[in-house]
C-alpha cells in the first residue's frame, strides 16, 4: 500500500507541474514566440527608429545634407497624398509597360528555350548567345529601342521584353534539359511520342526553373522600364523621378520610387502565391 | 549433383546469343561485353551478378532496347527488344526511383497506361488493383516525397506492373535502402512473383540478395564482361525469411563469393 | 570521356551562332538600306561593318571614356563586394542582426534599387562619387544575399566535422564558412557586375562630364551625323558589360577551382 501511496502522490505532482508547464508554454507562445518573435519584432523597431531617425534629421547631420536633398518620411508621404492623381495615372502607365513587357519577354523566352531545346545540338549555343543578353546594360537598349519603335510605350514594352528575355532562355532551357537520363530511358521503354516526353516530363520538370526566372524577372522589368523613361518618355513613374529631381522636387521623386517599390513587393508576391498554386507537389 | 526432375521442357522467354557490345571513345574502345549468351525461362527469377564495371546494367540495357549490341543478338518472347517495347511489354525498374514529383502515387501508376492512350476508367482501374497489390491503397493521394524510399520503390514496380509485362527488368532496385527494408523488400518482390507469375531479370551486387531471390545467378566477371559461371539456386520457389539462417544459403553464398577470389586480383 | 569534345562542340556552335547573327543584321540592313529605303535607316540600323570601322577609327575616344565609365563601375563593385561580404559575415555571426536586417535585404530583390540613381546624383552633385556609391550599392545587395546564403546553406555534416576538431569560431570561418559559401559569393557578383556598369551610365546620363553615358548623350544629340558613333557606343557599352562578366567568370574559375562543374572528368578506378 504504502509504495502506491507514494507513487499517487508523485504523479499528483508531476500532473501539477505538467500543467504548470503547459502554462508557461502558452504564455512563451503568445509573448515569446509570437509576438515577441524576433524575427518580426527586430525588423519592425529597426524600420521604425530608422525612419524616426530619418524624420528627425539624424542622418542630415551625420551627412551635412539639406532638406532639398533629403526630404523626410511626412514630406515624402504629404507629397504622395498632394500628387495621387497623378501618381496613379503614371502608375498605371508604367504598370502596363512592366506587365506588358514582362508577359512578352517572359513567353518569347520560354518559346526560344523550348525551340532551343527540341534541336540541343544547334540550340545550346543560341542558349549561351541570348544568355549574353543578360549582360548587356540596360541603357544601351532605351535609345535604340527609342529609334525603333519612336518614344510611345512600345518602346519600353521592348526594353522591358528584351532585358526579361534572357533569364527566361536560360532558366526555361536548363528546366527542359536536366532531366535525370532514367526518366528519359523510362519514357523510352514505354514508346512515348517526342509530345508525350515534353508534356509529361520536360514541361512540368521545368515548372520550378519557370517561376526562378519569373521571379528574377519581377525587378528586372521594373527596372527596364523606369530606366528606359529616364531616357526618352514624358509619361512615367521613371520620367517624373527624373524630371522631379532635375527641377528640385525631392519629395515627389521620392514618392516615384516608394510607389515603384511598393508595386515590386506585390508583384512579386503574386508571383510567388501563383507558383505555389502551380507547384503544389513541392511544399506541404 | 542435384538431377533435375522435370519432364517438361521449359519455355525460353529470353534469349541473348553471342552478345558483344563495344563503346567507342573518343581515342579508344572500351568493350563493355563479350560473347556473352544464356537464356531465361518463363516464370524464372535470374540474377546477373558482378562487381561495378562487368557490364550488368549494360546486359540489361540490351534487353530492353535502350543500348543496341555491337554484334549477336537478343530476342524477347521470340521477338527483338524494340518489338517488345512497342508493344509495351517492357517493365523496367531502375536504381532511382525515377517517379514523377508532381504526379500523386495513383497517377505515377497510371503514367505508362495515359501514353498507351488508355481511357480514365481503365487506367484508374488497373492502378487501383497494382496499388492493391503492392499494399499502397492509402497512399494513393500522397505525392512521392511524402514517401519513404521503400515505399517509393514498391510504387516503382507497381508502375512497372501496370503494363503486365511479362518480365519484370530490375536494375539494383534495393541498392539504396537500408537493410531492413531491403529484407522486407525481398519478400514483397516473392509474393508479387508468386501472385503474378512473372519472370523477373535482376541486377544485383549483393550475394545474398542474388541468393535468396534468384533461381539462377549469372556471374559476371570484368574487363571484359562476360559471363564466369552460371550457379542454379535449389531453395525452393516460394522462400521464407528462415532461408537466410540455413546452412544451403550459406553454402551457396560461399560457392558464389568463391568466383570472385579466384581471380586473384 | 569526350567532354573537351562536347565542350568544343559548344563553342563551335555559339561562335557560328554569332557569325549567323551578323550575318542576318547585315542582310537586314542591306534590305532596309537599298531595298526598302526607310527614312533615316543609318539611325535605326546601320551596317555592322560599319561600325566596326567606326570604332576602330575611334579607338582613343572611345577607350578613354569606356575607361572611365569602366574605373568608376569597378572601384564601386569591388567596395560593393566587401561591404555585402562583411554585412553577410555579421548577419551570419549574429542572430540579432540578421533577424533585424534580413527582411530588408531580401526585399531588395523585389525593388527597383536602381531608381534611386538619380537620387543619390541629386543628394551628393558630384559624378565621380556618384558613380562610384550607386555601382556600389547596386553590387552590395545581390552579394550580401547570395554570400549569406552561401554561409548558411553549409552541409551540417561538414559542420559537425569541423566542431568535432573543437575548431575555433574565427577559424570556423577562414578555414571553412568563407571558402565554402566562396561559389555563392560569385554568383552574387556575376548578377551585379553589369548592373554597376548600367549604374555608371545612368548617372553619366543624369549629368557628368565625361564616361560612355556623356558619349552617347552627345551622339544622340548630332542624330543622323552621329549615328554611327552612336551605335559604335552602344557595342562598347555592351562590351563592357559582357567583358565585366566574363571577367568575374575566370576569376571564380581561378579562385574556386575545386568546384564540381569545372571538372568534367572523372577518374574511374
Amino acid at each position: 500500500m504504502k509504495p502506491t501511496s507514494v507513487n499517487s502522490i508523485e504523479s499528483k505532482q508531476t500532473v501539477e507541474a505538467e500543467s504548470k508547464l503547459k502554462k508557461i508554454t502558452t504564455y512563451n507562445w503568445i509573448f515569446k514566440d509570437y509576438l515577441f518573435k524576433k524575427s518580426v519584432i527586430f525588423p519592425v523597431v529597426f524600420g521604425i527608429v530608422f525612419l524616426f531617425f530619418w524624420e528627425i534629421k539624424v542622418f542630415h547631420m551625420i551627412f551635412n545634407l539639406e532638406l532639398y536633398q533629403l526630404p523626410t518620411p511626412i514630406t515624402i508621404v504629404q507629397s504622395m497624398i498632394e500628387n495621387w492623381l497623378t501618381l496613379m495615372f503614371y502608375s498605371a502607365y508604367t504598370g502596363t509597360e512592366i506587365l506588358g513587357g514582362f508577359i512578352l519577354g517572359s513567353l518569347l523566352g520560354w518559346i526560344i528555350a523550348m525551340l532551343a531545346s527540341l534541336f540541343p545540338s544547334i540550340g545550346k549555343g543560341g542558349v549561351t548567345v541570348i544568355a549574353s543578353l543578360n549582360a548587356i546594360p540596360i541603357v544601351a537598349l532605351s535609345p535604340i529601342m527609342n529609334n525603333w519603335f519612336g518614344d510611345g510605350i512600345g518602346s519600353r514594352i521592348a526594353i522591358v521584353t528584351i532585358s526579361t528575355m534572357a533569364a527566361m532562355v536560360v532558366n526555361a532551357y536548363k528546366g527542359f534539359q536536366s532531366i535525370d537520363g532514367n526518366y528519359l530511358d523510362l519514357m523510352y521503354s514505354y514508346a512515348s511520342r517526342k509530345s508525350q516526353i515534353f508534356m509529361l516530363l520536360r514541361f512540368k520538370h521545368s515548372l520550378p526553373y519557370i517561376f526562378a526566372a519569373l521571379r528574377i524577372n519581377v525587378s528586372a522589368s521594373i527596372i527596364a522600364a523606369l530606366v528606359g523613361e529616364f531616357f526618352i518618355s514624358s509619361k512615367g513613374l521613371g520620367f517624373l523621378l527624373s524630371d522631379q529631381i532635375q527641377i528640385g522636387n525631392m519629395p515627389l521623386a521620392w514618392s516615384c520610387i516608394v510607389i515603384a517599390s511598393l508595386m515590386g513587393i506585390l508583384f512579386y508576391n503574386a508571383v510567388e502565391v501563383t507558383e505555389r498554386l502551380c507547384i503544389p507537389w513541392k511544399n506541404s | 549433383m542435384d538431377v533435375k526432375l522435370e519432364y517438361e521442357e521449359p519455355t525460353v522467354e529470353v534469349s541473348v546469343r553471342d552478345v558483344d557490345k563495344v563503346f567507342k571513345g573518343k581515342d579508344k574502345e572500351v568493350t563493355a561485353l563479350k560473347q556473352v549468351s544464356f537464356n531465361v525461362h518463363k516464370n524464372e527469377v535470374v540474377s546477373l551478378l558482378g562487381p561495378s564495371g562487368c557490364g550488368k546494367s549494360t546486359l540489361l540495357r540490351l534487353m530492353t532496347d535502350l543500348l543496341q549490341p555491337t554484334s549477336g543478338s537478343i530476342s524477347i518472347e521470340g521477338n527483338d527488344p524494340k518489338y517488345a517495347r512497342l508493344q509495351r511489354k517492357l517493365g523496367i525498374i531502375f536504381q532511382t526511383t525515377t517517379l514523377f514529383e508532381w504526379r500523386n502515387v495513383k497517377e505515377n501508376i497510371e503514367l505508362p497506361l495515359e501514353i498507351m492512350g488508355k481511357s480514365k476508367r481503365e487506367r484508374s482501374e488497373t492502378a487501383l488493383e497494382m496499388l492493391e497489390l503492392v499494399g499502397l491503397s492509402k497512399f494513393m493521394k500522397q505525392y512521392p516525397r511524402q514517401l519513404s524510399g521503400g515505399m517509393q520503390q514498391r510504387v516503382a514496380i507497381a508502375r512497372a506492373l501496370s503494363l503486365d509485362p511479362p518480365i519484370l527488368f530490375m536494375d539494383e532496385p534495393f541498392s539504396a535502402l537500408d537493410e531492413f527494408t531491403k529484407e522486407k523488400l525481398h519478400l514483397d518482390l516473392m509474393e508479387i512473383k508468386r501472385k503474378t507469375k512473372k519472370t523477373i531479370i535482376f541486377v544485383t551486387h549483393s550475394i545474398p540478395e542474388a541468393v535468396f531471390l534468384s533461381d539462377r545467378i549469372i556471374v559476371l566477371s570484368a574487363h571484359p564482361g562476360r559471363i564466369h559461371s552460371i550457379f542454379e539456386i535449389n531453395l525452393g520457389y516460394d522462400r521464407k525469411p528462415e532461408i537466410r539462417e540455413t546452412k544451403e544459403f550459406f553454402d551457396y553464398i560461399t560457392q558464389v563469393r568463391s568466383c570472385f577470389y579466384e581471380e586473384g586480383d | 570521356m569526350g567532354s573537351l569534345a562536347k565542350r568544343q562542340n559548344h563553342f563551335v556552335s555559339t561562335l557560328l551562332w554569332m557569325i549567323f547573327l551578323v550575318a542576318i543584321w547585315e542582310f537586314t540592313a542591306w534590305i532596309l538600306h537599298s531595298v526598302v529605303h526607310i527614312n533615316s535607316a543609318e539611325t535605326k540600323w546601320p551596317y555592322f561593318h560599319d561600325l566596326v570601322i567606326n570604332i576602330f577609327q575611334n579607338i582613343p575616344v572611345l577607350f578613354e571614356q569606356g575607361s572611365i565609365t569602366f574605373g568608376k563601375a569597378a572601384q564601386g563593385f569591388i567596395i560593393g563586394t566587401l561591404a555585402g561580404m562583411l554585412l553577410a559575415l555579421i548577419m551570419s555571426f549574429s542572430k540579432s542582426v540578421k533577424y533585424t536586417l534580413s527582411p530588408y535585404i531580401i526585399s531588395s530583390q523585389m525593388i527597383p534599387v536602381i531608381g534611386l540613381a538619380p537620387i543619390i546624383f541629386g543628394i551628393l552633385r558630384d559624378p565621380d562619387l556618384s558613380r562610384i556609391v550607386t555601382a556600389g550599392y547596386i553590387t552590395f545587395f545581390p552579394v550580401t544575399i547570395n554570400m549569406l546564403q552561401g554561409l548558411e546553406n553549409i552541409k551540417p555534416q561538414q559542420l559537425e566535422l569541423m566542431r568535432s576538431y573543437a575548431t575555433p569560431s574565427w577559424k570556423m570561418y577562414t578555414k571553412f564558412k568563407i571558402i565554402a559559401a566562396l561559389p555563392n559569393l560569385f554568383s552574387g557578383m556575376k548578377i551585379a557586375a553589369p548592373l554597376a556598369v548600367t549604374a555608371s551610365v545612368v548617372v553619366e546620363l543624369m549629368g557628368a562630364p565625361n564616361g560612355i553615358g556623356v558619349l552617347m548623350l552627345s551622339s544622340l544629340y548630332y542624330g543622323e551625323a552621329q549615328a554611327h558613333m552612336f551605335w559604335s557606343v552602344i557595342l562598347i557599352c555592351v562590351f563592357i558589360g559582357i567583358a565585366s562578366f566574363i571577367f568575374i567568370l575566370l576569376l571564380e574559375r581561378i579562385i574556386t577551382s575545386w568546384q564540381p562543374e569545372f571538372h568534367r572528368e572523372r577518374n574511374e578506378t
